[in-house]
């Protein structure tokens, strides 16, 4: 018996062998970042390579270091990707800088339509400059950013009733920031199963983009504009109304008095970590996550709840999720587009759903049975119905460090006022406009 | 470049002279100073407890024990190590929960619960901690050779003087390894300037930029807003210091080896 | 030593108390140096629970999981998925199954450390070697400017990386040498040079000149006595200076993490980016840890005489 399997592993691995070296010249590499979806993409991609005999070839870079890696990548006119799904705040610089292929006349040679993708996706992840038809990526990963809670600690009598006596409302999932205030300093310090537990895990972190992923959830509710919306880059009395130091200060309200301690510089994994590990009531996070986490042997099978990003002034939530495109550095683009248009086929979107994938395609999200499918789907798309996203100017990578820095300094730096934050961040935005020659 | 507006990810954008426009901006700049502030109080305190910790553990050692040898070389094993990937493991050393740090304080004093890496009044000190543990043994050594270097008669015409042991200590021993102490500390001084791996790993410049050192400030500008011509001109900036503080310092030793 | 000669203590020898306390405080200090050292090797035996236990765990249930995940890729599958599966036939696979996920191929790890050993051979190889024939013009010709040049040498190692990554990035790029083991092989040497250039110098300062003299005597060239004289005495010398010229490569961080992302990708940049199903999976990364310092501790207990003099020689001779 074990002989033969081993036979048949033999067998196996020089059939691989065999077949990758007569495909080596037909093969295309994706870039992605590395976290679950991209497992599940790898599995479904195993059909476009049966049908074409196009070899797929991955390189998955962890988050902390996507946004540098890639770019590099771009900004040197590397032919390392042939595929990339970049981050949706990139189209403009592989628009403006020649980075990604221009889509729309293989579109319309292919029949693909971006009529049949959901209209807020197509928006962030596809066009530059924003609201125009043209189209330099497909939209791959729909997402934004919610909330995950223990379903199973509120379920429990005494907490539902120590939360009454304390509020005088039932302990539920909450639908403001307010109540979602209330949910966290309840928790925070509590000892639950003999353990003491922490209100939530938000996003504190300071090198990428997290803190800022985390702020502008806050800021989205507060009815957070980036600009006047009459007049371009025109910032001043928007990025630092009252309402957006409100929100700023809320924030950190939060972060001060409902978060365990140390969580200081916490993005995805952190926050996944603290969640999974039974530190935290609740977590913030991309929908990506939510597959693994229903799944998680320890906070999975139904003792997990999830909840689109809580209203307060105004509807609003962070985008995340990824377009794709083709690198125009690349030598094989026809090999490229082929796999484009595999992967925006119905029937290839729907599967791509079922595997952990999150499909912005209409049929998909259309499709009678998706609100059931999966616990979550309701607050997917409710969560994209009210997406907004940071800026997504080629100079994205300057302003998201500028906020980034002027973010950190408040809430967990301690320094200054919300007001002198958004103050110079209005500053150094500016300043960056200036240099880019749009001010 | 550093005079120009040279960004090197804008592809046909026009590189302009520009001048001294940017060392004007960012010797204007608030952050900037908070940057240097920020640096200038890592090498204070690495600086100072490596002096002395080094000095006191080269005294120890030079009183030739049983396993002299062996634990020099225990000792200096931090030093040899990798700081970024020795600092990865430290901000586990330093967990607020679980971390073994945290522990052994409070298993002395009961502290409550207090993070490292994370507070605002702490996090200066953590990178100090894991830079002291990783660089005494280094001033230790060069220490050590001086102590090495004192001719035996000189302590031995002091005995004929009748000089105490701390009478010794102040007229021979330290005037002897001070010049040795300096130059350790030199060398020190110049890697803690451009101190850059260790302190990412550890607290990535934050929280906010309480940690956040020169060079991590020019990674930023240099590698991910691509600001190559401004980035340029904070670099020659920051050479200029190092060289400046560097030639005094060693201006500053000559002299006391002349003494 | 003399008290040993002397059964009267000489008033210079330092007496058996102060002896005593002195090694006790040595001890003491030693210890505290190396309790994180010997936290992070424990911490690699450890399953992932008891790696954040709260108190942290002495003793503790050793387990091979931080390994094993540091070699692979996995992902996590459903019970009956596993049911399915014909048996493990290894034992880490019944380790990676137990926690109900399957192997899905090697880590990257192996690769990073492989750059590490190919860059760190390479470039202590060449700045060795060129530091030799530097150190040999340096300490044997009259060489106009000296004191300037070989100080001129020395002040390049004070430019912050960061600073001198900027040029050296955009003459990659343009070169194509960016992300590739030669570049890194190159950025290296150059600046493991000086010190090569500085601590051979002086152990060949060491040397007679006669030897050498002798040698071309009876008819050997230059290069010759060179190659046949001089290195061989200076072996000592140029052992230790490679260890240092390695340890250095070995170790370095900013310009592997600024100019290698993938091919040509060192360690030292990868350990901090293990990131394990779902959060920071600490006995891998101390797994990792281990596997990269333990090299440079052994050469460390091994050549400690050498290493030793090395520092202080590098240091004190300016």
């Amino acid at each position: 018996m074990k002989l033969f399997s081993k036979l048949v592993a033999l067998a196996a691995c020089s059939l691989i062998s065999f077949s990758s070296l007569s495909a080596a010249e037909r093969y295309i590499t994706l870039g992605w970042a590395a976290w679950d979806p991209a497992n599940a993409l790898v599995e479904l991609s195993k059909d476009f390579t049966k049908e074409t005999g196009i070899e797929m070839r991955y390189e998955f870079v962890p988050w902390p270091n996507f946004a540098d890696r890639m770019l590099n990548e771009l900004n040197s006119g590397g032919k390392t990707f042939d595929v990339l799904i970049g981050d949706s705040q990139w189209i403009g610089a592989g628009a403006v800088y020649g980075h990604y292929v221009k889509l729309n006349d293989f579109f319309g040679k292919e029949g693909i339509t971006m009529d049949d993708f959901f209209a807020p996706t197509v928006y962030a992840y596809s066009t530059w400059p924003k609201g125009t038809p043209n189209y330099y990526a497909l939209p791959a990963m729909g997402d934004a950013l919610a909330w995950a809670y223990r379903k199973d600690w509120f379920a429990k009598q005494e907490l539902q009733k120590a939360f009454q006596d304390k509020h005088g409302y039932p302990l539920s999932v909450p639908t403001t920031w307010d109540q979602l205030y209330n949910v966290c300093s309840f928790f925070q310090g509590r000892v639950i199963d003999g353990k003491k537990r922490y209100g939530a895990a938000i996003n504190t972190e300071r090198g990428s983009e997290g803190i800022t992923m985390g702020v502008t959830a806050a800021l989205y509710a507060w009815g957070f504009q980036y600009q006047n919306p009459n007049k371009p880059y025109d910032m001043e009395g928007y990025v630092n109304s009252d309402r957006a130091i409100e929100a700023l200060e809320f924030y950190k309200k939060i972060y001060k008095e409902c978060t365990p301690p140390g969580h200081s510089d916490a993005y995805m994994e952190a926050n996944l970590d603290a969640y999974k590990s039974g530190q935290v009531a609740m977590q913030m996070n991309w929908y990506a996550f939510w597959p693994g986490v229903n799944k998680d042997p320890d906070v999975g099978g139904g003792k997990s709840g999830f909840f689109a990003n809580p209203d307060q002034k105004a509807k609003g939530a962070t985008l995340g999720g990824q377009g794709m495109s083709v690198v125009s550095y690349s030598d094989k683009k026809d090999l490229a587009l082929q796999y484009i248009k595999w992967f925006a086929k119905p029937e290839v979107q729907a599967k791509w759903w079922s595997l952990g994938g999150y499909s912005c395609h209409k049929d998909v999200l259309n499709d009678p049975g998706f609100v059931d499918s999966q616990v979550y789907a309701q607050g997917f798309l409710d969560s994209m119905g009210k997406v907004k996203d940071f800026w997504q100017e080629p100079t994205f990578v300057e302003l998201m460090l500028a906020m980034q820095k002027r973010v950190h300094d408040y809430v967990v730096g301690d320094k200054g006022t919300a007001k002198q934050a958004m103050d110079k961040l209005v500053e150094d935005w500016t300043e960056t406009f200036e240099a880019d020659g749009k001010l | 470049m550093s005079f120009t507006n040279f960004y090197a990810n804008k592809p046909g954008m026009e590189i302009k002279f520009v001048g001294l426009k940017n060392y004007i901006k960012i010797l204007n700049k608030e952050d900037i100073w908070e940057t240097m502030q920020a640096t200038a109080h890592f090498m204070f305190w690495t600086l100072l407890l490596q002096a002395l910790i080094g000095l006191g553990l080269a005294l120890l050692l030079n009183k030739k024990f049983k396993g002299n040898e062996i634990l020099t070389t225990i000792i200096v094993l931090p030093m040899m190590l990798s700081p970024a990937v020795v600092a990865v493991f430290w901000t586990y050393i330093y967990q607020p929960q679980t971390g073994i740090f945290n522990y052994m304080i409070n298993f002395f004093y009961d502290f409550g619960e207090f993070t490292m890496i994370g507070d605002v009044q702490l996090a200066p000190w953590s990178i100090v901690l894991v830079d002291t543990w990783m660089w005494t043994p280094f001033t230790m050594l060069i220490c050590l050779a001086g102590l090495k270097s004192i001719p035996n008669y000189l302590y031995e015409a002091a005995e004929v003087d009748r000089a105490n042991k701390f009478q010794q200590f102040l007229h021979i021993t330290l005037p002897s390894v001070l010049p040795f102490l300096l130059l350790a500390l030199l060398f020190r001084g110049i890697e803690n300037f451009k101190m850059f791996d260790l302190v990412v790993e550890l607290t990535g410049g934050g929280p906010g930029s309480t940690t956040e050192v020169a060079s991590i400030n020019l990674k930023r500008e240099a590698f991910e807003k691509w600001r190559t011509g401004y980035s340029s001109a904070f670099a020659v900036i920051m050479f200029v210091t190092i060289f400046g503080l560097g030639n005094i310092w060693v201006k500053v030793m000559n002299k006391i080896k002349d003494k | 030593m003399s008290s040993a000669i002397n059964s009267v203590r000489s008033p210079l020898e330092p007496s058996s108390f102060s002896r005593k306390s002195a090694a006790t405080l040595i001890i003491i200090y030693a210890f505290i140096a190396l309790v994180p050292i010997a936290w992070m090797v424990m911490t690699s035996f450890k399953s992932a629970n008891d790696a954040v236990s709260y108190p942290p765990k002495v003793v503790f249930e050793p387990s091979m999981e931080g390994w094993v995940n540091l070699f692979t890729q996995r992902s996590r599958q459903s019970k009956e998925y596993l049911k399915s599966l014909p048996p493990p036939e290894t034992w880490y696979e019944e380790l990676v199954r137990s926690r109900q996920m399957v192997i899905a191929g090697p880590s990257r790890f192996l690769g990073r450390f492989l750059n590490s050993l190919i860059i760190g051979f390479g470039s202590t190889f060449l700045s060795v070697f060129f530091g030799a024939l530097a150190g040999y013009a340096f300490s044997r010709f009259k060489i106009p400017l000296k004191e300037d040049l070989l100080f001129f040498i020395l002040s390049t190692r004070m430019f912050p990386p960061i600073a001198v990554a900027v040029p050296i990035f955009l003459m990659y790029r343009k070169l194509g040498l960016s992300d590739t083991h030669l570049g890194m092989i190159i950025l290296y040497t150059m600046v493991n040079l000086s010190l090569a250039v500085w601590l051979l110098k002086g152990f060949m300062d060491e040397i007679p000149l006669e030897y050498e003299e002798a040698a071309m005597v009876d008819g050997y060239t230059r290069l010759q006595a060179f190659f046949k004289i001089v290195i061989p005495q200076a072996m000592t010398g140029i052992a230790a200076t490679s260890i240092f010229c390695m340890i250095f490569a070995w170790n370095e961080y900013a310009f592997a993490v600024l100019l290698t992302f993938s091919e040509a990708q060192t360690a030292p940049p990868f350990i901090p980016t293990i990131i394990g199903e779902g959060g920071l999976d600490w006995p891998a990364i101390a797994a990792g840890t281990v596997m990269f310092l333990v090299p440079v501790m052994i050469f460390t207990v091994v050549l400690r005489k050498h290493l030793l003099r090395g520092i202080t020689f590098g240091a004190v001779r300016k």
